[in-house]
């Protein structure tokens, strides 16, 4: 689908983001289809039969679960497409945007409904993927570029994390599908891998769904055009971790350090994102932190691992992301048409944007928990499930209060600021009236708030599926009782505490914020994506003097290595050799005319070493040649030794020919380098000398060289073994060394005759 | 006979190459030669998966004696992928080479290049590998300098000493070797290896020096220097050529030389290639990552890439095998293909410096899909076939209880997103800064032609590849399986070879 956003955008021109809508609709209506459809403890499995791999088969599991999810992608995924077609009608590169849009959402519906775990975590990269150019979408922005480096590092780093994981997981288990390791009852919270596969998961929880402190990506990620903020970092996302989560309770939940790790991550997130919200001026960044609170939540209740608290983490993922959907699409309407969402300077808008803000409102009594909306409920339902775990209550209780209240606060506030018309602020100017706004662009927050607002009323509508939910999590059949009304009892006691005390905030919000204002001061010496990036360029400067250090440039040094290397190993596998240092098992009689042939060769050989001219160095190496051709004549082997001689004569007339050109050396090495060079020579001289010597008397098998000698005459139809043996047992080396030698001499041809600044005659 | 095309048709053309040198639709012959490559590689290709194993002997002399040439599974595959390659760079040289090197044998060579990388998949006899080997060395040292320019021969003569050291060494090694055995056939090497119960330890110091060659070749830790001091300095075709064919034809005899001779002296070997493969993999990714220069990042990236095939080898299973196979292959045509993408960007702007370069994105999209494909390929993402070559070989990792260098295997990649992201925002997300804008037009002559039309055909295809391969990748690693499971079973290859 995504694939043909830039074709769909040709066609349709404007109408794009709402023709484009229409698909996830539709989707949206098959899986409503599902939800009611669904009984009690079943879950649909549809094998697409398509397999990337053996392994990796793609097919698609529908329950309580995926369904919940797969909903709201869907749902407000339509509802995002509507609104960017007239929120994003003045950028440029639109059909980019569509398709990574839909792209995202498909992969976050494949995220949602896969089976199985290794296309789970293919449709995770692809989210990350995905949201790296919907974050960048406006990249020329520096600002933004970093955002999004930071958002993909982050995410794709977890996403690594969750690969491993994964293959680990299917690997114990035997099967990488969900539906088969939940048909086994898998469970591997005693297996010794066990402590790495938490540690991978949660790292992979924590980058993804902004957990501390891994957060601080997603306040960055507001960079991103609002559609993409509404979208991505509301329901769909950076809630991927949370279902994560979800997903791998029954296989790995409810161990120690998964209730001690998840709760206290998931607390001080809690409290970190509500009270940095406190400080922000800039709404979209409001909503950031409040988001990154919320999800401290939904960690913290999947942390504790009862019921009641599981429970009370799919409603809240369910009224957080009706109300933070609603509430980003309000931040963008409000941007397009004002042209700031700074809330010092917004004011008034009740009366100017009457429907907005309405819709507005009910999202942020959703978002304080105020009764009829589904927040109420959901408040409810995570005081219930913390006042149920007496071990810890002690701990979540008060945080969970106080971060609550100053969601109350915040939502008075933003209320009095924007909505109100407070003393002192002037109104600010609207670009067009809000009848003139297509319905299309309104529809979404509207739509969610309304959605809030009935589910709230009628909650029983959720019951079902959260039961099928609860069965596949928690493996136990729940009766799910929603309602709106619980009696009067110390949950109902808590709530009303918090909403007084929210409202205590908001009335003392002058002192109380300049106090968070000193405390945000104070932090911001630890500014989180400041630190990452500083980090990012300390590795940058560390790994540059490394390179420097081992990519040097000198090339005696290279040389210096690869032959010291080569002579520890061979030493290093000589020594594992057990009393095998001696080589010489024979010896053959002395003959003296090789000996003293052998000699003058040594001689020529130092005086070469020593020598400071050129010329003579050259000349004694040409003896050195001359003694070995001789060496191999008085062993019978008259070709080679002729062959030596040319090649040795050749050389020498070149070198002296060429030496004349050459400058004369410029320096001359110091003692100490002559002397570790001068070692590192006779080290590896001595090496192969030894390893001749010791071939020399080795002989595992009868050589091939037989067959040559009998054959050679017979079917070669030679009496030169040697040339037979180049002409024809072997001719594919010699053609093969034709080839090198014509290449070298076509090569020294043009090397000499290639002039490359010539003008081009073609 | 199919067996030995791929070996003279090269040849053939650089005979045409060397009688018509003057002839001007030398490009487009070049371009048709490299695409019947293509087919008589598939003919092989097809051939070999059919039935398991060709060989061919030379000469009509029998196995241990005269020269065979062997084309097993692995072979054919690597010769197929190879011929792509080379399609793919011949097709983008005729419009992104000048004028002056082309009418100075530039096919010439680069068919040279050819015909020894083939001649290697393919040699069964060690020598004859070695007379390979030589003729790679000789037709890459000769495009490497092609031209002449300063900085080329610079990188050229530090390409040349170093990997003359690695033939000195491998033809040492060979000599020893042929001494104790006495034989060069591989087939025939291994059958005598295999008589013994444990391998007889006087093997190894021919083994080790043939090793350290592979190693050199193959730009393994700590042998790999030359590769990125003379990568950056050709014209980036040729780059992109190297990057797909030379380091990669080390990988390859180093796993050939392994699954039929050292794998008898497991417990020598295989802690020495897993910590070869662990340093190359760490190190690689630094340096890469450290670097400005597009062409150089890309380079460094090789070691660190070569490292995850010997990790696969040193796993020594089924499993890592194939995982090292398929990320041979996968590796080879992503590599190519984000040199090509370098290429363009060269010739649109006549410099590789990240920090002046900008604006890719939105001049040129098509090439940003390209790089997009490649460099996130090579990073692992899904997708696309890095993923895959990435998934087999930590799967075989996990499975082999080598945790911890799955693990190492696991964050290396996450440096090489880094990297390749860099490179993405620097080049093709950040706006071009005009100030900054090129004082110099080109230094070196790497000719500018209107109409690229060649490059985006040769690169789109590449990039396309690389899609299908992630994409219907079943088929792909089925086959690798088949070819890693031929290779555990050296009996096989020996028994083929010899009778």
């Amino acid at each position: 689908m995504g694939f043909l956003a830039p074709f769909l955008r040709k066609l349709l021109k404007s109408y794009t983001g709402r023709i484009m809508a229409l698909f996830p609709f539709g989707l949206f209506a098959v899986l409503s289809y599902l939800f009611f459809l669904l009984p009690d403890e079943t879950a649909h499995l549809v094998d697409t039969g398509l397999k990337l791999l053996p392994e990796i088969s793609l097919s698609f599991r529908f329950d309580g679960l995926s369904l919940i999810f797969g909903l709201m992608v869907s749902g407000i995924g339509g509802l995002v497409l509507g609104y960017s077609s007239f929120y994003m009608a003045h950028y440029s590169g639109r059909s980019k945007f569509y398709f990574f849009l839909v792209l995202f959402m498909g992969s976050m519906l494949g995220l949602v409904f896969a089976d199985n775990l290794i296309a789970f975590f293919i449709f995770w990269e692809l989210t990350s993927i995905t949201s790296f150019f919907l974050i960048g979408f406006e990249h020329e922005n520096e600002k933004t570029r970093q955002a999004a480096l930071q958002a993909l590092l982050l995410t794709a780093f977890g996403g690594l994390c969750l690969l491993f994981a994964v293959i680990m997981i299917g690997n114990m288990a035997g099967t990488y599908s969900l539906t088969n390791i939940y048909q086994q009852g898998f469970r591997f919270g005693a297996h010794s891998n066990y402590y790495l596969v938490f540690v991978l998961i949660f790292v992979a929880v924590a980058t993804k769904s902004a957990q501390f402190p891994f957060h601080f990506w997603l306040p960055g990620a507001m960079h991103a055009p609002t559609p993409v903020s509404a979208y991505l970092h509301s329901a769909t996302m950076v809630n991927a971790g949370i279902f994560l989560l979800l997903r791998l309770n029954p296989i790995m939940g409810g161990t120690i350090i998964w209730k001690t790790i998840f709760v206290i991550t998931g607390g001080i997130t809690m409290f970190i994102g509500a009270f940095y919200s406190m400080g922000q001026k800039d709404l979209k960044r409001i909503l950031a932190f409040t988001t990154i609170s919320a999800l401290g939540t939904m960690v913290l209740l999947i942390g504790m691992n009862s019921t009641a608290s599981i429970q009370a983490a799919l409603i809240f993922f369910i009224v957080h992301g009706l109300y933070k959907g609603g509430l980003f699409m309000m931040t963008g309407i409000i941007d397009k048409n004002t042209g700031t969402r700074d809330i010092a300077r917004l004011a008034g808008l009740l009366k100017k944007m009457p429907v907005t803000s309405i819709a507005a409102i009910l999202s942020l009594l959703s978002m304080s928990g105020i009764p009829p909306m589904l927040g109420f409920i959901g408040k409810e339902l995570i005081y219930d499930a913390k006042i149920q775990m007496p071990e810890l209550s002690w701990l979540v209780i008060p945080l969970g209060v106080a971060s609550n209240m100053i969601m109350v606060a915040i939502s008075l506030l933003i209320f009095y600021e924007i909505f109100l018309q407070p003393k002192g602020k002037q109104t600010v100017a609207l670009k067009q009236p809000e009848k003139t706004l297509p319905g299309n662009f309104l529809a979404g927050p509207v739509t969610l708030a309304l959605v809030g607002l009935t589910l709230g009323l009628f909650p029983g509508w959720l019951e079902n599926i959260m039961s099928n939910a609860l069965y596949f999590i928690q493996g136990e059949i729940v009766d799910v009782h929603l309602s709106l009304w619980h009696g009067f009892n110390k949950v109902l006691i808590l709530s009303i505490f918090t909403v007084a005390m929210g409202i205590v905030i908001f009335l003392f919000r002058k002192p109380i914020g300049s106090l968070v204002q000193v405390i945000i001061r104070w932090t911001d010496q630890y500014y989180l994506p400041e630190r990452f990036n500083q980090l990012i360029k300390n590795y940058l400067h560390l790994a540059g003097r490394q390179t420097n250090r081992i990519q040097h440039g000198y090339h005696r040094y290279y040389l210096i290595t690869f032959f010291t290397i080569t002579f520890a190993l061979v030493m290093y596998q000589l020594a594992t050799l057990k009393g095998d240092w001696i080589p010489i098992y024979e010896t053959s009689p002395i003959k003296w005319h090789v000996v003293m042939v052998l000699t003058f060769s040594m001689l020529a050989v130092l005086f070469a070493v020593f020598t400071r001219s050129r010329i003579s160095a050259i000349i004694a190496l040409g003896v050195l040649g001359y003694g070995i051709s001789i060496l191999y004549m008085f062993y019978g082997a008259v070709d080679l030794a002729i062959t030596q001689f040319l090649v040795e004569t050749v050389i020498m007339v070149i070198f002296v020919m060429v030496i004349y050109h050459l400058p004369l050396f410029a320096t001359l090495s110091s003692t100490k380098t002559r002397i570790r060079d001068g070692l590192i020579a006779i080290g590896v001289g001595v090496m192969v000398a030894f390893l001749l010597l010791k071939a020399r008397f080795i002989n595992l098998e009868p050589p091939i060289s037989d067959y040559f000698a009998q054959n050679s005459l017979l079917k070669g139809h030679g009496r030169n073994i040697v040339n037979v043996i180049l002409v024809d047992f072997r001719a594919l080396d010699t053609l093969g060394e034709i080839t090198v030698l014509a290449l070298a001499a076509a090569g020294v041809f043009t090397l000499l005759r290639l002039d490359i600044n010539r003008k081009d005659k073609h | 006979m199919i067996v030995s095309l791929p070996i003279f048709l090269p040849l053939s053309f650089m005979i045409f190459a060397f009688l018509f040198r003057h002839y001007r639709g030398r490009e487009y012959i070049a371009v048709a030669a490299a695409f019947l490559n293509v087919i008589t590689s598939i003919l092989l290709f097809s051939q070999t998966a059919r039935e398991g194993m060709l060989k061919l002997q030379m000469g009509d002399w029998p196995a241990p004696y005269g020269i065979t040439l062997v084309s097993d599974r692995f072979s054919a595959f690597m010769v197929l992928i190879a011929s792509l390659i080379f399609l793919a760079t011949t097709a983008y040289s005729v419009r992104s080479v000048d004028w002056n090197r082309k009418s100075f044998g530039y096919y010439l060579f680069s068919f040279g290049v050819l015909m020894g990388v083939n001649g290697s998949f393919l040699a069964g006899d060690i020598f004859n590998l070695y007379v390979w080997f030589e003729v790679m060395l000789m037709a890459s040292f000769i495009l490497m300098s092609h031209g002449g320019e300063r900085q080329q021969l610079e990188g050229s003569i530090k390409y040349l000493i170093l990997n003359l050291i690695s033939s000195f060494f491998f033809v040492a090694g060979i000599g020893l070797l042929y001494g104790k055995i006495g034989s060069l056939n591989m087939a025939d090497i291994a059958s005598k290896l295999m008589k013994y119960e444990t391998m007889p330890p006087e093997i190894n110091p021919a083994f080790i020096l043939i090793f350290v060659g592979f190693a050199i070749k193959g730009a393994l830790v700590p042998f790999f220097f030359w590769l990125p001091a003379s990568y950056h300095t050709p014209p980036p075709v040729v780059t992109a050529l190297f990057s797909g064919l030379l380091t990669k034809v080390g990988i390859y005899s180093l796993i050939r030389f392994y699954s039929l001779f050292l794998y008898q002296h497991h417990e020598f070997w295989q802690p020495l290639i897993l910590g070869v493969a662990v340093l190359s993999m760490v190190i690689g990714v630094i340096t890469a990552t450290s670097q400005f220069e597009f062409r150089k990042i890309l380079s460094f990236h090789i070691i660190s890439q070569v490292g995850y095939v010997v990790m696969g080898l040193g796993l020594y299973t089924i499993a890592g095998l194939a995982g090292a196979i398929y990320f041979l292959a996968h590796n080879m045509l992503s590599k190519t293909n984000a040199f090509l993408v370098a290429g363009y960007v060269y010739h649109q702007k006549g410099t590789l410096n990240l920090k002046i370069l900008g604006g890719f994105y939105k001049k040129h999209p098509l090439w940003a899909i390209f790089f997009f494909i490649s460099a996130f390929s090579l990073a692992g993402l899904p997708p696309l076939s890095g993923f895959v070559g990435k998934f087999l070989l930590i799967k075989a990792g996990i499975e082999a209880d080598h945790l911890g260098i799955a693990l190492i295997a696991l964050f290396v990649g996450f440096f090489t997103l880094f990297s390749m992201v860099k490179i993405w925002i620097e080049v093709f997300w950040k706006p071009e800064d005009n100030m900054k804008k090129l004082k110099r037009i080109p230094q070196q002559n790497w000719s500018i032609q209107q109409n690229p039309l060649w490059m985006t055909l040769s690169s789109g295809g590449m990039a396309l590849l690389i899609v299908l391969g992630g994409i219907f990748a079943s088929p792909i690693v089925d086959y690798c399986y088949l070819a890693a499971e031929s290779l555990m079973n050296p009996q096989l290859y020996v028994d083929f070879v010899l009778n």
